[in-house]
């Protein structure tokens, strides 16, 4: 950022400086741009020059036609996985932005999930990626610390951008502190778009089917059973809780809270969980989630509430077909069911542990980055700047949960379906993130394969869980 | 090869080398060859070799692509050959090729022979047995899946109607690979069955005929004519198949990430999983590498092994 | 003699009839997931997996079909994944058999040993040599345009060269010695002898690459980001999100990808099958 000042430029720049101060108050970012690029400083002074001229004018107008004289805009290069409503969101928040910002053209690339991240990978490598891309929160970690995405502190301190406005959590998934490899701490290395947490999801057809009273924000786990008991019924029409129930033959079944972070939720809270905070020590094997891991083995084989694994193979959505009554799974589900389910539902915060500890989830962002290596990290700021602000937020309402307190908080995300969309805002309050600092993988896939044993019912949860452990305890030396 | 060549001297001077040379690059058949494998070889240099060099080189340290690698010489492979995990996806791999091979050679051997008559209809037959190679993987994977559910799936469901409670498939740990081989199988034959049927053009209907009136049944003529003319076709498919099974990924990528407990874990589902999870590309480039050898040693005891059973001449 | 042909009537009959049984059994198991995809494209979401399964979609709603042709450029991706279908083909026809000729017929020194080196290129899991791989197509600019696409079908494809080498060295050595008495040079002889002589074998291969290139999905994603590069499999694969897969619209664009194949298929199969009467009774 530092370079050596010619005469000339040093002129230009006290004549650009006076200039600029001029219009200091309606465009801040002209004022800025004199200062740091002392090639552009000739084109900014013909700017401001013409700006100068028309302030009293339409100014939107007038940033189009200025920056034409020395050629076109840069383009900048958005990187996304298919993921229709993005998909449908993005292309109008790079209208917006050409219209109202204007300083860049923007072009949308994407690729379907399973190639996007290896297309990523090769690109960093060879130096070309995308000047901003989506992130996924277990991989942020690796290209933060690789130094692939940009540190964006910088102009968060230039443009004095108040990170308050964005729900903590959503932030805290952008920082990443390298000497430590830790998320959450430290610079930041991008900003947030949506918010997902892990919510309850329940069909009120077969509650009042069952006679079941709606989960409510006091409920429990044990409640959460209980209404499981009740819910689960063969094509009978028995019930899990009655005599005479053949599990062999279910046609729905009551619950479904099985799975990387429907699982972790009743660790954390019961004070359990998989692995400390500084990724060091293994959890899985302390007795407080040990407790938790049997709780979910009963529910599996003793029951017989909860589906085990294998029954899901081969169908990608068993809450939309109406196989499970509840579910502890991902808000990104949401906006999908509002447009596709058939019958009524709602959501409802994850059940409490029985321990008396305030309710924690699971919270994981979508965040957006700038390339370390983008010729136009200016530009790339303002669109970042742009769609993690209100002029995107408005968009990424119809996608999800905006990170960005006043769109969360609007009257626009908060009506319409279902009735009780104001839990997967809160979610972003009390949750919080599944492990996302750098090498998370390397245990995360043996814990994934080894947990399996349980549902199998290879051992019970002190077996498994030590097991486990002593397989975690040598990755975690090493990170 | 050149027929000036000594014959086993006791030393070959630095002269008798530039002769050698002299006389092979004159000789006509080495120029042919030249030309002939010339694009091959530059192809192979630059879009194969010079990636797997590189690649190589990563091996032997740890880290990405993304930085600069540390230097640990040949640690990656010691902690392969030593890695549980590592050892469990290459026994599973070998179980993979030995389930789906030989069957799958001998089932589209079967069928060409079926398809390769002159009947009614027998278009739509050879194209309905094509279609799983054709049909995207999407498609048959979830399809599969599907009908592999213990509970309703089509599978299990038949199964109970003579009596059998079914596996849980996909989901059981013994029964997870053999669900993979079956499909593997299925999706296979098409492809191979292509193969055969051109091979079996080759065969002349004259010797079938005169095997015929020999007094030869159909069964005979198979054995005696048939099967050994096709041997070459055979080898390539052997070959091949075991080649493409060794590196088998998209199934247990797509169905059952490597589980349930590891069972459905394959070498490069490992490779994929070491390479682009957890990024550890240098780890994952040595077990690339070992399965490299494995499969390369396979492969040359083959060719030695051809001159028992395969024959070009007629 | 009358009984002991009667016998064989039957015998062969009654084979027949097995053979035919089985084959019409496996050929349903062979049909049926292209049956399900067929039809659960014409289903909506919600229909795609109710249990029980509804076999015939009824309403079927072509509308998904019209849905993916107004969010895919269906036309612009199907002349995309044409031109390089074809270039690859040729590319690999041409130049395995080229190589697989030199491989079969030339006696050159050194030919065994780069035999096995071109066939050990296949057994490297491509995971990792793709990086490296496109750090090469970078520097030669080819990134975002269609050459790493069709480009090295031209140098020799291994299997390929495998597959036509087995049956360049099955051609009889008399029929190479006429056509030298006659003249002809090594290049005469493959472009005269050997070639037509191997026409099953050449349009099966042109069939596999065909085929190989239209379903190749990773290739053109790494390499093309803009939209009029793109190819049929990656408009097809739009439907498939990280979370959500809207599976009707991608069993659309699966049936849609598999249908010119399938004509390929059908219409060059007589190319490589000629069939033969393998039982001398049915007359002539």
């Amino acid at each position: 950022m530092s370079k050596q000042l010619s005469r000339r430029a040093f002129l230009t720049l006290a004549g650009a400086g006076s200039a600029g101060a001029l219009v200091a108050a309606c465009q801040p970012q002209v004022v800025t741009q004199v200062v740091k690029e002392t090639v552009q400083v000739e084109k900014v002074v013909k700017e401001t020059v013409q700006v100068e001229q028309t302030v009293q004018v339409e100014v939107t107008k007038e940033v189009q036609v200025e920056v034409t004289p020395t050629g076109e805009k840069p383009l900048l290069r958005f990187a996304m996985y298919n993921f229709d409503p993005w998909l449908a969101a993005l292309p109008k928040m790079f209208n917006d932005f050409e219209a109202e910002v204007g300083t860049a053209q923007v072009k949308l690339e994407t690729a379907p999930w399973d190639q996007f991240w290896t297309r990523f990978e090769s690109q960093a490598a060879a130096g070309i990626a995308p000047d901003l891309q989506i992130g996924d929160p277990f991989k942020v970690a690796h290209y933060a610390d690789s130094g692939i995405y940009l540190n964006i502190d910088p102009y968060i301190e230039r443009d004095k951008v108040n990170l308050e406005d964005w729900l903590a959590a959503t932030i805290g998934a952008c920082r990443y502190e390298k000497s430590v490899g830790r998320i959450g701490q430290g610079s930041l290395w991008g900003m947030p778009a949506t918010l997902v947490g892990t919510i309850l999801y329940y069909n009120k057809g077969l509650f009042d089917a069952a006679s079941v009273a709606y989960p409510t924000a006091d409920w429990t786990r044990a409640d959460y059973q209980a209404a499981g008991l009740k819910l689960t019924k063969d094509s009978a029409g028995k019930t899990a809780s009655e005599t005479g129930f053949n599990p062999d033959d279910v046609a729905v079944y009551g619950s479904s809270t099985i799975g990387g972070y429907s699982t972790a939720v009743h660790l954390w809270n019961n004070g359990g969980g998989l692995v400390s905070d500084d990724q060091k020590e293994c959890w899985i094997s302390k007795p407080e989630s040990i407790e938790i891991f049997q709780w979910l083995q009963d529910l599996v084989l003793k029951d017989k509430v909860n589906p085990d694994p294998s029954w899901f193979t081969g169908q990608p959505d068993t809450f939309l077909t109406e196989r499970v009554a509840m579910k502890v799974d991902g808000s990104w589900n949401v906006d999908y069911y509002v447009t596709n389910l058939p019958f009524k539902w709602d959501i409802a915060p994850i059940p409490k542990g029985t321990k008396g500890l305030p309710l924690v989830s699971y919270a994981g962002t979508n965040t957006l980055h700038i390339y370390s290596g983008t010729k136009t990290p200016d530009q790339s700021w303002d669109l970042l700047k742009y769609i993690s602000g209100p002029g995107g937020m408005k968009y990424f309402l119809a996608t999800g949960t905006p990170a960005l307190i006043s769109a969360a908080g609007s009257k626009e995300y908060m009506t319409g379906q279902p009735e009780h969309r104001q839990v997967a805002v809160d979610v972003g309050a009390y949750g919080r993130t599944y492990y996302p600092d750098l090498g998370n993988d390397q245990w995360k896939l043996v814990y994934d394969q080894e947990i399996q044993a349980l549902w199998l019912g290879k051992g019970d949860a002190q077996t498994v869980s030590t097991d486990i452990c002593a397989k975690i305890d040598p990755i975690l030396a090493k990170l | 090869m050149a027929a000036s060549t000594p014959a086993a001297p006791v030393s070959l001077t630095f002269g008798d080398r530039l002769q050698q040379l002299h006389v092979r690059l004159s000789n006509s058949e080495n120029l042919y060859g030249l030309a002939f494998v010339g694009p091959l070889v530059l192809g192979l240099i630059v879009f194969t070799y010079g990636p797997v060099i590189y690649s190589a080189w990563l091996s032997l340290n740890e880290g990405d692509y993304l930085r600069p690698p540390v230097w640990v010489g040949l640690a990656n492979y010691g902690r392969a050959l030593n890695d549980p995990i590592a050892q469990r996806a290459l026994v599973n791999t070998i179980y993979f090729v030995i389930g789906t091979v030989p069957l799958g050679i001998a089932l589209a051997l079967m069928l060409s022979v079926a398809m390769n008559q002159k009947l009614r209809g027998i278009v739509f037959y050879r194209a309905i047995f094509f279609l799983p190679t054709i049909t995207s993987a999407v498609a048959i994977s979830l399809m599969w899946a599907w009908m592999y559910n213990p509970q309703f799936g089509v599978i299990n469901t038949l199964l109970k109607t003579i009596g059998i409670k079914g596996p849980k498939w996909l989901a059981s740990p013994d029964w997870a690979m053999p669900s993979i081989m079956i499909m593997a199988i299925w999706r296979g034959l098409g492809y191979n069955m292509l193969l055969f049927l051109a091979g079996l053009q080759s065969i002349p209907k004259e010797l079938l005929e005169a095997a015929e009136i020999d007094g030869a049944n159909a069964v005979q003529r198979f054995f005696r004519v048939t099967l050994p003319l096709l041997s070459p076709t055979t080898f390539v498919l052997v070959v091949l198949s075991i080649i493409g099974a060794f590196q088998v990924f998209e199934y247990s990528y797509v169905m059952t990430q490597g589980g349930p407990l590891y069972s459905t874990l394959t070498a490069v589902l490992l490779v994929y999983q070491k390479g682009f999870q957890t990024f550890e590309m240098g780890y994952a480039s040595a077990l690339a590498y070992i399965l490299f050898a494995i499969i390369l040693a396979l492969t040359v005891v083959q060719f030695k092994l051809q001159a028992r059973w395969v024959s070009y001449d007629l | 003699m009358h009984t002991a042909i009667d016998r064989k009537a039957v015998t062969e009959i009654v084979l027949k009839s097995l053979g035919y049984a089985t084959l019409t059994m496996l050929a349903i198991t062979m049909i049926f997931p292209f049956y399900w995809m067929v039809s659960s494209s014409l289903k909506t979401e919600v229909g795609v997996f109710k249990v029980p399964p509804q076999w015939i979609p009824i309403p079927p709603m072509w509308s998904n079909y019209a849905y993916v042709f107004t969010v895919v450029n269906f036309g612009l991706y199907t002349l995309n994944s044409m031109k390089l279908g074809i270039l690859w083909t040729v590319g690999v026809v041409l130049s395995s058999s080229w190589a697989a000729y030199g491989f079969a017929r030339v006696h050159f020194w050194g030919r065994q040993a780069l035999f096995l080196i071109t066939i050990a290129a296949l057994m490297i899991p491509g995971q990792v040599t793709m990086i490296p791989l496109f750090l090469l197509m970078n520097r030669l600019g080819w990134v975002n345009t269609h050459y790493p696409l069709w480009v090295p079908a031209f140098f020799g494809s291994a299997f390929g060269i495998f597959l036509l080498r087995q049956y360049f060295m099955t051609i009889p050595q008399e029929l190479l010695d006429a056509a030298k008495i006659d003249g002809c040079s090594h290049f005469g002889i493959y472009w005269r002898v050997v070639m037509p002589l191997a026409k099953p074998v050449l349009a099966s291969l042109a069939l596999l690459a065909f085929m190989g290139s239209w379903n190749n999905l990773l290739g053109p994603v790494i390499y093309l980001y803009d939209e009029p590069l793109f190819t049929l499999p990656i408009g097809l694969t739009r439907f498939q999100g990280m979370y959500v897969t809207y599976w009707a619209y991608t069993m659309a664009g699966g049936t849609l990808s598999v249908i010119p194949i399938l004509i390929l298929f059908l219409v060059t199969q007589k190319y490589f099958v000629q069939g033969v009467v393998l039982s001398g009774l049915s007359g002539r």
